[in-house]
């Protein structure tokens, strides 16, 4: 019928009419095609999880935490009264950077952290707000000045000491809320250092979440829904991520109450360090805070 | 930030992590969860957690495995664990880290790893989220993980 032989080819085209192609194909798999039909794909939904994006074009130290007209609003005093969470955390300050202004000096960056709050449901099902626009960056030093880092340190003007853009960092138009925390001297290097002033971040951004969680659902500037899904006979894929369990900045704090905070959540270190699952929609919904 | 900023994934990553995304959205892909393991202090304890996967994966039923470890240095015993434990059970899986200048341990379940290193210079470059996974790492490791799968029939 027809008879085609390449020895070496780049990018070959064939055409024939339909007719003689179903044949050629019924011809070559013969026994083949029984294995090589796909199966009819089964999704099953597990959860449902409903993001509501809102964003801020400003944000300003000021003398109540609120959130209007699209400006963030942070009560100085919060600094101040963030002391009394945890004894090791002696002196707070809170400061904005804004996009164009990135060339300041920070102490060593503990994490970035981005806010959402839980409006319904708990981590990975229900509805989250999520404020866009900005960012935590949590840095910090000890008493007597030594940066809280210990193979490598981020201190220095933070232009230079952040890859923008990346998926763990904000990208050029993000404004950062720089926490900046002082702990007890010595503190650094042992797991209770980091942990209180992360726990200390934490408690100034659960101020920030009580405002975001008020926000009207029609002010949201983008509303999408993330699903768990299962497909039945599909090859099954398990992600492992192996994180740090060690303590002092190697530490996960896994599912808080709020999406990447660290209250109510429990340490992957007091975890044992055993595997735990987590579904598609926890991760994404913030249920692995990094204590890095 | 601990060893070391570059390599470390802050809690932003966690919640944009395009390794959960692409594979979530993969219709060709059945991704049963995200199995967190801590990394201990103690090799003992290493092994035992590395055992518990092993466990955890084969009473699962994957088919294949997709595993990041964050950091370098001594995590890499652990993740090297992980491999041999997955790899004895016949669960193909592929790895990213930080390799940097070579893994401080190696086994012969370790043929598919994936060099995180951006900048080149196979050391700790203290910027801040420089050398984590992006998509293009994991659209490369899940198109070796389907191979791998393929030839074990899956």
């Amino acid at each position: 019928m027809v008879r085609l032989s390449i020895a070496r080819a780049k990018s070959v085209t064939m055409e024939m009419p339909e007719k003689y192609a179903q044949l050629a194909l019924k011809n070559k798999s013969g026994e083949k095609s029984k294995n090589e039909v796909t199966p009819f794909l089964k999704e099953k939904i597990m959860r449902t999880l409903t993001w509501r994006e809102y964003s801020v074009k400003d944000v300003k130290i000021s003398k109540y935490t609120k959130i209007e007209n699209n400006i963030l609003y942070i009560d100085e005093e919060l600094a101040g009264r963030a002391v009394n969470i945890n004894p090791i955390v002696k002196k707070v300050t809170l400061r904005v950077i804004k996009p164009g202004e990135r060339n300041v000096f920070v102490n060593s960056i503990m994490d970035i952290i981005p806010v959402a709050a839980k409006v319904e449901g708990k981590i990975g099902e229900g509805v989250t707000h999520f404020l866009g626009g900005m960012v935590v960056f949590l840095t910090g030093t000890d008493e007597e000045g030594r940066q809280i880092s210990e193979f490598g340190s981020s201190h220095g003007i933070l232009n230079e000491k952040v890859a923008f853009g990346m998926p763990g960092t904000p990208g050029n138009r993000e404004i950062i809320l720089n926490i900046d925390v002082v702990i007890e001297k010595g503190t650094g290097m042992e797991r209770r250092g980091p942990l209180a002033a992360h726990q200390v971040c934490d408690w100034i951004l659960d101020h920030i979440r009580q405002e975001l969680k008020k926000l009207p659902p029609q002010e949201a500037i983008y509303v999408q829904e993330f699903k768990d899904v299962r497909r039945e006979g599909r090859p099954k894929v398990l992600i492992v991520k192996e994180l740090g369990g060690q303590g002092a900045m190697h530490e996960k704090i896994i599912m808080p109450s709020e999406p990447g905070g660290v209250r109510g959540g429990r340490s992957i270190i007091d975890l044992g360090n055993v595997p735990v699952i987590l579904s598609p929609n926890e991760v994404r919904d913030g249920g692995i805070h990094s204590v890095t | 930030m601990g060893i070391g900023p570059s390599t470390k994934e802050t809690t932003l990553h966690h919640m944009n992590d395009p390794m959960v995304e692409i594979v979530r959205n993969d219709k060709s892909l059945d991704l049963v969860g995200i199995a967190v393991v801590g990394s201990p202090q103690d090799n003992l304890e290493k092994f035992y957690v590395a055992k518990r996967l092993g466990i955890l994966a084969e009473a699962l039923g994957v088919d294949g495995v997709l595993i990041y470890a964050e950091g370098f240095g001594n995590q890499h015993i652990d993740f090297a664990a992980h491999i041999e434990e997955l790899g004895k059970r016949g669960i193909p899986a592929v790895g990213l880290t930080f390799a940097g200048n070579g893994l401080v341990v190696e086994n012969e379940y370790m043929e598919d790893i994936i060099d995180l290193d951006k900048a080149g210079e196979g050391m700790e470059t203290e910027i801040v989220g420089q050398n984590c996974v992006t998509k293009k790492d994991v659209i490369k490791s899940i198109k070796i993980l389907k191979k791998k799968m393929k030839r074990k029939g899956r």
